[in-house]
C-alpha cells in the first residue's frame, strides 16, 4: 500500500478509505487534534490545563501536543498522575510519566487514592455488588478535579478517544441512562462552582492510531492494561465495537457524530434539572449524597470523600525548573 | 521421503514474549495476526522497529502492540 504521497503506507484508515505514510499520518493527526480544539473552543489564551497522565498511549499523545502547544500558544501545561493503589500495574506507570515530565521539563504532581481517599483500589476491589472499574471511574474524576482545584487549573485535559466515546455513548444508551449523555461531548461545562471543565482533545482519534502516533514518534509510554479491565462491562462494548468497525468501517466515527447533533437537544431538555450539593463533601450531585462519598460509606470505612483545600495535607511535588 | 509442507517458520514478540508461528513463504502482518487469532483493529506491528501497515511483508524482527484500553 501505498501513500497519496507515494511513500510506503505505515498505516491504513478503512473508515476514510485511505493508507498514509508515517509523515501524512502525524500530519493528520495533529491537523485533527487542533480542529477539535478550536472547533469547540477547547483552550482560550492563559488557560493552565492540567493532563491526567496515565503514561498510556492516550494521554501521553494528549500532554505531549498540549506541551507542543504552550510553546507556541499562551497556555500553561501540568501534568497529573492519580495513583488509584494498583499494585503492579500504576507505580512502573508513575515512573514512565515522571521520566516523560522531566525529559520536557514538564511540571509533574501524582496523587494517590490512599491520600486522598483513605483506600486503595487493590483493597476494595470485590468488596461491592459493582466493578473495580465503577469506583475507579467515580474517585479518579474527583481526584483529577480536586488536583485542578488545588492547582487552580482553568481547564482538566482528559485523554478520552474516539473509541472511548463511542463505548460511552453506546453504554448510556444500553442502560436507559439518557441523562447522563446530556453531559457527555468534547467539553463538559462547569455544573457549579468547584467543578473544573474537562476537555477531551483526542476525541476525534480513534484508539488504534493514538498507539500508532506514540510508536511512530518514539514516545515512552506503559502499555500494560489494567488488570481490572476484563472485568468492565465497558470491555464488552469496546469489543462489540471493534467487531463492527471491522466489518462496517466507519461505525465509530458515526455513532459519535450522530451523538454530537443530539447534544443541543437533550441539553435543552436536561439542563433545567439543578444538581445538589453533596450532603457530605459538597461536591455536584444529583442525589442527597455523591457517589464517591455513597461508596466510601457503604463499602469501605466510614470515611469521607472530603475536597482538599489548601489547609489539608497533600503536597505536591516541586515543580521542576525549567532548562 | 519427508514432504515439505510449504511452511516457514515465523518469529515475533507480543506482549514481551517471543513466539512462533508457521506461515507460507512471504507472509504478511494480516496474516500472522489472522493466524494467531487478532483482529488488525486491535493490533499494531513495528518490523525492525519501524511500523507497518497489515500488507507489510514478515521480514526481519516483528513486534506486535496489543491496542489496550485506558490511555
Amino acid at each position: 500500500m501505498k501513500c497519496d504521497c507515494g511513500k510506503p503506507a505505515v498505516i491504513e484508515q478503512k473508515y476514510s478509505g485511505k493508507a498514509l505514510c508515517s509523515g501524512c499520518f502525524l500530519k493528520s493527526t495533529d491537523n485533527r487534534i487542533r480542529r477539535t480544539l478550536k472547533d469547540n473552543n477547547m483552550l482560550a489564551r492563559g488557560d493552565k490545563v492540567v493532563v491526567g497522565h496515565s503514561a498510556g498511549k492516550d494521554s501521553t499523545l494528549a500532554l505531549h501536543y498540549l506541551h507542543r502547544l504552550s510553546q507556541k500558544f499562551p497556555i500553561e501545561v501540568v501534568a497529573v498522575t492519580v495513583d488509584e493503589g494498583i499494585k503492579w500495574y500504576r507505580k512502573p506507570s508513575i515512573k514512565v510519566s515522571e521520566k516523560f515530565c522531566k525529559e520536557r521539563g514538564i511540571e509533574h504532581h501524582t496523587v494517590s487514592f490512599r491520600e486522598l481517599f483513605g483506600f486503595e483500589l487493590d483493597d476494595v476491589a470485590g468488596r461491592g455488588p459493582k466493578t473495580p472499574c465503577a469506583y475507579c471511574g467515580v474517585f479518579r474524576r474527583r481526584a483529577l478535579n480536586i488536583a485542578a482545584l488545588d492547582l487552580k487549573a482553568d481547564k482538566v485535559a482528559i485523554a478520552h478517544n474516539l473509541d472511548d466515546e463511542a463505548q460511552v455513548i453506546l453504554m448510556n444508551y444500553l442502560r436507559g441512562d439518557i441523562e447522563r449523555s446530556a453531559r457527555l461531548g468534547p467539553v463538559s461545562k462547569p455544573v457549579r462552582k468547584g467543578f473544573v471543565p474537562r476537555i477531551k482533545p483526542l476525541r476525534a482519534i480513534p484508539e488504534r492510531e493514538t498507539l500508532a502516533y506514540c510508536l511512530l514518534q518514539g514516545l515512552e509510554i506503559d502499555n500494560a492494561e489494567c488488570p481490572y479491565a476484563p472485568l468492565a462491562f465497558r470491555n464488552e462494548i469496546r469489543d462489540l465495537l471493534n467487531n463492527f468497525e471491522e466489518k462496517y468501517p466507519g461505525t465509530k466515527y458515526a455513532i459519535v457524530k450522530g451523538f454530537d447533533r443530539l447534544l443541543p437537544t437533550l441539553q435543552k431538555v436536561y439542563s433545567k434539572r439543578e444538581l445538589n450539593a453533596c450532603k457530605e463533601c459538597g461536591e455536584p450531585c444529583s442525589g442527597r449524597v455523591c457517589k464517591a462519598c455513597d461508596y466510601l460509606s457503604t463499602f469501605f470505612q466510614a470515611k469521607k470523600a472530603k475536597r482538599t483545600c489548601t489547609k489539608k495535607a497533600v503536597t505536591f511535588k516541586r515543580p521542576q525548573a525549567k532548562e | 521421503m519427508k514432504k515439505a509442507s510449504g511452511l516457514k517458520r515465523f518469529e515475533f514478540e507480543l506482549d514481551g514474549r517471543r513466539r512462533v508461528v508457521k506461515l507460507p513463504a512471504g507472509a504478511t502482518v494480516e496474516e500472522l495476526l489472522k493466524k494467531i487469532g487478532r483482529s488488525p483493529e486491535t493490533m499494531l506491528a513495528t518490523i525492525d522497529g519501524r511500523l507497518v501497515a497489515a500488507d507489510g511483508r514478515l521480514k526481519g524482527k516483528v513486534v506486535l502492540y496489543r491496542v489496550v484500553s485506558g490511555g
